[in-house]
């Protein structure tokens, strides 16, 4: 399970990361542009060409994510639902801890 | 460190496993960062694990978060989500990337990003038929030079 799907995200567009991008830079003021690999909230890594629009308002955050086969998403998770999520992500952690052990695992 | 994205096309594993073999032949150590999907088909292509003996592997968002020690990173890239997963990773692992752009057609858009960000990028048209991508593998493995 990636750790995206820990929290409770609405989808507000989809489309290349190019465009996702787009998007979020002409519907938020508040941006702040990102690396890929920085964390944008616990456990959730960006992923994508620099510089990565971020937009963080007073109570949710909105960010582009990409999946290999589905594509690029602009996910926007509210601070209510990012609360919410710690408890469902504290459970899997606890079904995941055994494979804590071997990051990688070989053939 | 190969790194695999949807395994969509049909060309995808049996040139992983070829490229695997390549490595193998020249001894190096091999890891792959994979999208679940890509694992299993891997399994599944080799059940008697003949090929992948010995090859480290991660899923591909989780590799982004475990860093492990590479020299190289080499990725199959296809549609613009493989273009994005190559440049997270080049970024994050701070080492040599060079990617495979391939598929029925070849989107220049894909190249250009990635050589912006200083990958070195080679292109086959294949989708069914390997041969163009085995023909490029094979110049990608005689060109790198691991310590």
């Amino acid at each position: 399970m990636s750790c995206i799907d820990s929290y409770n995200y609405e989808i507000l567009h989809k489309g290349s990361f190019k465009e996702c991008a787009q998007y979020i830079k002409d519907n938020y003021k508040n941006i702040r542009n990102l690396d890929a690999g920085e964390e944008v909230i616990e456990g959730v890594l960006l992923i994508g060409k620099p510089p990565i629009p971020v937009a963080y308002e007073e109570d949710y955050v909105v960010f582009p994510y990409t999946k290999p086969c589905y594509g690029s998403f602009v996910l926007k998770i509210s601070m209510e639902d990012y609360l919410s999520s710690q408890s469902k992500k504290e459970e899997n952690n606890k079904k995941e801890k055994q494979g804590l052990l071997s990051k990688l695992k070989f053939w | 460190m190969i790194l695999l994205g949807c395994p969509e096309p049909p060309v995808l594993i049996p040139s992983f496993l070829y490229l695997v073999n390549l490595l193998k032949n020249k001894g190096y150590n091999v890891f792959v960062s994979a999208n679940p999907a890509a694992l299993k088909l891997i399994e599944t292509a080799d059940s008697e694990k003949y090929y992948i003996n010995g090859v480290g592997f991660q899923n591909i968002e989780e590799g982004i978060k475990n860093k492990i020690d590479v020299d190289k990173i080499i990725s199959f890239v296809h549609n613009d989500a493989g273009v994005h997963y190559t440049i997270t990773y080049k970024m994050v692992y701070n080492t040599e990337t060079i990617s495979l752009v391939f598929g029925r057609t070849i989107n220049e858009e894909y190249i250009k990003e990635l050589e912006e960000e200083g990958i070195k990028t080679y292109s086959a048209r294949a989708f069914h038929n390997p041969t163009p991508i085995v023909v490029k593998l094979k110049k990608i493995v005689n060109n790198i030079n691991c310590k």
